[in-house]
This record gives structure tokens, C-alpha cells and sequence, in this order.
């Protein structure tokens, strides 16, 4: 598999409609091998000859529930799993059966950020390179791919792996306020006593991206909360 | 979950107090019914056997050289197949009525002795005086069971102790008994309640979930106008809001049955503030203004619990402020550490507060919101109800003030688990 649009994902959801739906979603998205059932027998029988690299599955299905139908799946198959789940309790039964479902989604859910589990699912589950974008900032750009900062079409400096990590869980939510807290949690992977390397970390990473970093006007400062990198169209 | 082990422990002591009741009554009606059933038997005469050695003793007169018997006494004797003879002192049988062929004419003082309070040649008999001799009067073979019960004092009251302390004893067999059959019960009342609220929850999150996708794909469409885009935005924000809803209502659920927050672990409580007041800020506060204030103690300190719990009761909380004053107002959410005993560590208290400048809560609501966390769910206002649920099985508490000017203060206080830094 080249990119996670080659992989066939198959649709075990009982609900006709909804069932539709995430077909052409994931059709529209770029998927271009992707089948639908609902009912676990159909998905057995679908599984053992047509061999998904990935399965979403509704939890509750007519004749069965997704658990056991991953369980089953699992004897003959080490393809993701991603649940579509209607109860809150799903969660942490999930947890509690050690199923090694790589994640879930509670119903109802925003195609996006299906979308975006299932690719994510999709990259880790097979090594796939993540396609990193490129930030734009104005007239700065920062590939996220080189780690790159251009301006004027001249690379004027290289992210640091933090400071990388930093601009990356930013862009990932941008528009919208990331805490310290998260922060401290991607780039150093723990929240509790980083908050002066983060303060240290964000004027680094401000001097390579802003034009004036002591008046940042991409990553500016929610006080008392965190940090948001300003979506394009609000400048 | 102290609301609900106050509920159980109020049913378990009602189980209790139903127990020693029903058995107290049951122990005097049986007392009642069997004093009525003697007194029945004795009064209709249905235990009477016939007269007794005394009566036939006193009855037997000699006249002459002979002993004659009231008519009477001799209609009744035969009247209850009885028989009756006279014992001179030398031993011999002096005078007789319907004796028995296998009754001895004479006897010693031994014979006398063994038979005198048992049976004669298995015939149940009884003695008196007569001025000539002794009297004994012979029921019919098998009619009357005669024991004789002999004991020391010493054996009798441990044996009256023995029967009370039985007593007690069945009566906490029943009470235990009582309590697992009543545990039982709870918990399939419990468990069909949450499997009802949860497949509700279930079929209603499906099509929510149709619903959600076709109006966020129908946001992505070029050929939408503003307006139109504006409404398809107002049902996927429609749709979430009821799924919230639903979650709402599934979490009251649990949290009033049986249900101790799963997937504990410590809880930072300024990252949870600081995510709630952003996702606000960054989904809209309405016309309000969302300010977030974290005393520099309270960075860093942790409370055992659930972190989406946790997250759910502050955003019920500065979301019922914004939903109850469209007009706009100020919301404040602050963060603190309460001192424990004498200033020390020990029962220090998180005290999360949200306050705001706005309406403020009407009286039925402020009392409904007041009412013990046994009770029964409101038809309106879950979302604050449910913090209350929270912060009780999270071991704190809530509560729920008007400000003097204007406005409400909803304050939660949860024990501190730890501080890290």
C-alpha cells in the first residue's frame, strides 16, 4: 500500500442510511476500495475473502455486536479496527476487553474528524509516511515536511524538533486555542513542569516565524489559557 | 457515591426495622393463636378425656360394706370408655367398674409407685386419695400421652436463654436473607434502568449521526448561500447539542444507580479549567464574556476521578450560564485551594466556582437544584443536577447560591489527591 486511499476499508454498520452515507464519504474522500455490510455474518464472509486493510464497525448490529465480530476478525486478521459507537459505556468497555481496537468514535460524529482518525488509523497501522503540510503565515511559510522556515521563497531557518512538534499540535487545531497544558503534553509529553520551557520555546519559535516576534500577530497569546495560530483568512 | 450508599443504607435499615417488626409480630400472633386454639379446645371440651381419679374420689361413697358410684360419674366414665377401681390399703382391689381383664386385682407399693403417673398395662391412668385406699381411674389404651419433664433450674433458664437467643438469631438470618433478596432486586432494577436509558441513548445516536453528516457535508458545499450555510451549521450544532443531551442524561443515570466513576486516575484540574474555558471561547460564549482565573496554589493539583466526568460538570456549569442569559453577562470561573484542618495539608479542598453577573436562578430551581441527591431527576435543568451527581461521587459536593447584586455562584469543592509540579 502506497498511500492510505489504496486501502479497502469495509463498512459494517446496520443502519441503511447512515451505512450510505459513510460509503460516499469515504468515497468522496478518496477512498476507492470500500465495501459496505450490516450484519456479521455478511462481514465474515466479505472478510475472509476479500481481506480489509481496515474495518469500521458499528458496536451494535443485528445479528451480533462489533466486539465479538472483531474478536472473530482477529483470529484471521490483524487489520485496524475503528468503532463507530452509540453508548457511552463503549468506551471503556472497550478498554476493558483488550480487543486492540486502535480507536473509536461516539455517534454522532463530524465526518471530518472520522476522516481524520481513520487516516491517522491507517498511517500507523502501516507505516505510511504522514503527508505533512505546509503553514502558511502570511508571507512566511513553514514546511512541516523539511521543517523549514521560507520567506520570499528563501529557506530563513530550521525548526528544532520541538519547536517543530510545537507548530505542528498548533496547526492541527488552528483557529482555535491549543492550552499550555496540550502543549506541554505533545512537545515534552508530560504537562506538569514545563510551562518556562514552553514560554522559552514559543519566543524561538516566534522569532523564526514572526515578523516581529515581540508582537506576534500568527501565534498569539490566549492569556491565562494558551496559544492559537491564527487562521490566514482572520488577518 | 455517598448520595447513593445514603439512599441504600436509609432501604437497608428500613429492611432491618420491617425485619425485627415482622418477627416480633409474627412471635406474638403465634403466642395469640395458639392461647385462643387451648382455650377453644377447653371450652368446647374437645380435649376433655373423661373425669378425673379426683372426681371419681370424691364421687365413690361406701355404704355398708359397698362402694357405689354417683350415676353421674358412671355415665361419664362410660360416656369416655374410662374404668375405675379402688385400691384398699393391704394392695387389694376392693371395688371396680369396668375393669380391664389384663388389670391385676392386687399390687405392692412398687407397682403403685411405677404406674401412679404413667400407664397401667399401657392403659393412661390416674390417681387420688379415697378414704379407703387409693382411687385410680384407666382411660382407653392410646388416648392420652403422658410425659414427665424433670430439670434443674440451672438447665431451665440456660434452655429459656437457648430460645431467645435463637430467636435473635433467626431474626438476623432474616434480616440477612431479607437484605439479598433486596440487593438482588436493586440491582436488576439498576441494571434494567441503565440498559433502558442506554439503548435509548443508542437508537437515538444513529440517526443523529445521519443527521450530523449529511448537514456538515452540506456545509462544505460551494453552492450553498450564507444563509442556507447558517442553517445546515444550526442543525449540526442542534445535533450535537442532543447527543450531549443524551450523554447527560445516560451520565445522571449511571451516576445515580450503582455507579462509581470508572477509569479514575488524577485528574489535573487546572488543565481541565483551562480546556473547558477554551473550547468555550473558541465555540462561542454567546453574548457573554468568559474570564478564567487560577490561583498560582491551585497549579498542579490533581483530584482522583474521571477526567471526562470532570470536564462535563464545569462545562454544565459555565454553559448553564451562558444558556440562561442570552442577554449577555460576565462569567467568571476560578480555580482555588481551600486550607485543610488548621491550615494544613490534611482535607485541603479544591473549590472550583463559577460565578456570573446574569439572572441568576428562580426560586423553584434554586430548591429543586437544594433537594437531596437521592431524588428524582427534574424535568428541566439536568445539566446542573448532573454536576451535583459528579462532584458526590467524585467525594466533594455543590452548591448553588444567588449573589446578593445579581447573578449565581455554582461552587464545587472536590478533596485534593495530590500536587504535582
Amino acid at each position: 500500500m502506497r498511500d492510505i486511499y489504496e486501502a479497502r476499508v469495509l463498512v459494517v454498520e446496520d443502519d441503511p442510511t447512515l451505512r450510505t452515507q459513510l460509503l460516499g464519504l469515504l468515497g468522496r474522500e478518496g477512498y476507492r476500495d470500500v465495501h459496505g455490510t450490516g450484519t456479521v455474518a455478511d462481514a465474515l464472509l466479505i472478510a475472509s475473502t476479500w481481506q480489509p486493510h481496515l474495518y469500521l464497525l458499528d458496536v451494535m448490529l443485528p445479528d451480533g455486536n462489533g466486539f465479538d465480530l472483531l474478536r472473530h476478525l482477529r483470529e484471521t486478521s490483524d487489520a485496524p479496527a475503528l468503532f463507530l459507537s452509540a453508548r457511552d459505556e463503549d468506551a471503556s468497555r472497550l478498554r476493558g476487553l483488550g480487543l486492540g481496537a486502535d480507536d473509536y468514535v461516539t455517534k454522532p460524529f463530524l465526518p471530518a474528524e472520522l476522516l481524520l482518525r481513520l487516516a491517522a488509523v491507517l498511517r500507523r497501522s502501516y507505516r505510511l509516511p504522514e503527508v505533512l503540510p505546509t503553514i502558511t503565515l502570511g508571507k512566511t511559510e513553514v514546511d512541516l515536511a523539511t521543517g523549514e522556515v521560507h520567506r520570499g521563497g528563501n529557506a530563513v531557518a530550521t525548526l528544532t524538533a520541538k519547536e517543530h512538534a510545537l507548530i505542528k499540535r498548533l496547526s492541527e487545531s488552528r483557529g482555535s486555542i491549543v492550552t499550555t497544558d496540550e502543549l506541554c503534553h505533545s512537545v515534552y509529553g508530560d504537562e506538569f513542569g514545563y510551562a518556562n520551557a514552553l514560554a522559552i520555546l514559543m519566543r524561538r519559535l516566534r522569532e523564526k516565524v514572526e515578523d516581529d516576534p515581540s508582537h506576534p500577530c500568527w501565534i498569539v497569546t490566549v492569556r491565562g489559557l494558551g496559544y492559537r495560530l491564527v487562521n490566514e483568512d482572520a488577518q | 457515591m455517598k448520595g447513593l450508599a445514603r439512599t441504600r443504607m436509609r432501604d437497608g435499615l428500613g429492611i432491618i426495622a420491617s425485619c425485627i417488626i415482622g418477627a416480633t409480630v409474627i412471635l406474638i400472633a403465634n403466642v395469640l393463636i395458639v392461647g385462643a386454639v387451648t382455650l377453644a379446645l377447653s371450652l368446647t371440651g374437645a380435649s376433655n378425656t373423661g373425669p378425673s381419679a379426683t372426681e371419681v374420689s370424691q364421687a365413690l361413697a361406701k355404704q355398708g360394706g359397698t362402694y357405689t358410684l354417683s350415676a353421674n360419674m358412671v355415665r361419664d366414665l362410660r360416656k369416655h370408655n374410662c374404668w375405675a377401681l379402688l385400691i384398699n390399703k393391704d394392695g387389694q382391689v376392693t371395688w371396680g367398674l369396668d375393669v380391664p381383664d389384663d388389670i391385676p386385682t392386687s399390687y405392692t407399693p412398687a407397682d403403685i409407685a411405677s404406674f401412679a403417673r404413667w400407664y397401667l398395662n399401657d392403659y393412661p391412668v390416674s390417681i387420688w386419695r379415697h378414704g379407703e385406699g387409693l382411687v385410680v381411674v384407666g382411660l382407653p389404651k392410646n388416648s392420652l400421652w403422658k410425659y414427665s419433664f424433670t430439670s434443674s433450674f440451672k438447665t431451665l433458664g440456660g434452655g429459656i436463654l437457648l430460645v431467645v437467643a435463637l430467636f435473635f438469631a433467626d431474626l438476623v438470618v432474616l434480616v440477612v436473607l431479607a437484605r439479598l433478596f433486596a440487593r438482588r432486586s436493586w440491582k436488576q432494577r439498576d441494571d434494567a434502568r441503565n440498559e433502558w436509558v442506554a439503548a435509548v441513548s443508542h437508537d437515538v445516536r444513529t440517526p443523529l449521526a445521519a443527521v450530523v453528516t449529511d448537514a456538515s457535508e452540506l456545509l462544505e458545499s460551494p453552492q450553498l448561500d450564507e444563509a442556507e450555510r447558517v442553517r445546515a451549521k444550526r442543525i449540526v450544532t442542534k445535533s450535537q447539542e442532543t447527543a450531549a443531551l443524551l450523554a447527560d442524561l445516560n451520565t445522571a443515570n449511571r451516576l445515580r444507580y450503582a455507579m462509581e466513576p470508572v477509569d479514575t486516575c488524577d485528574v489535573h484540574l487546572a488543565a481541565v479549567a483551562r480546556s473547558v474555558v477554551a473550547s468555550f471561547l473558541d465555540g462561542g460564549t454567546g453574548g457573554c464574556e468568559l474570564e478564567l482565573a487560577v490561583a498560582p496554589v491551585a497549579e498542579g493539583v490533581c483530584v482522583r476521578g474521571n477526567e471526562a466526568l470532570l470536564k462535563r460538570m464545569l462545562s454544565n456549569l459555565v454553559g448553564n450560564s451562558i444558556h440562561h442569559n442570552p442577554q449577555g453577562c460576565h462569567v467568571t470561573v476560578s480555580f482555588d485551594i481551600r486550607a485543610g484542618l488548621l491550615g494544613s495539608a490534611f482535607r485541603q479542598r479544591c473549590v472550583l466556582s463559577v460565578s456570573d453577573d446574569g439572572r441568576g436562578f428562580g426560586a423553584e430551581s434554586l430548591s429543586t437544584l437544594r433537594k437531596k441527591s437521592g431524588d428524582e431527576l427534574p424535568e428541566h435543568g439536568l445539566g446542573l443536577v448532573i454536576v451535583r451527581r459528579i462532584a458526590t461521587a467524585h467525594g466533594g459536593r455543590a452548591n448553588f447560591t444567588n449573589n446578593e447584586g445579581c447573578g449565581c455562584t455554582c461552587t464545587v469543592e472536590l478533596p485534593v489527591a495530590v500536587r504535582r509540579t
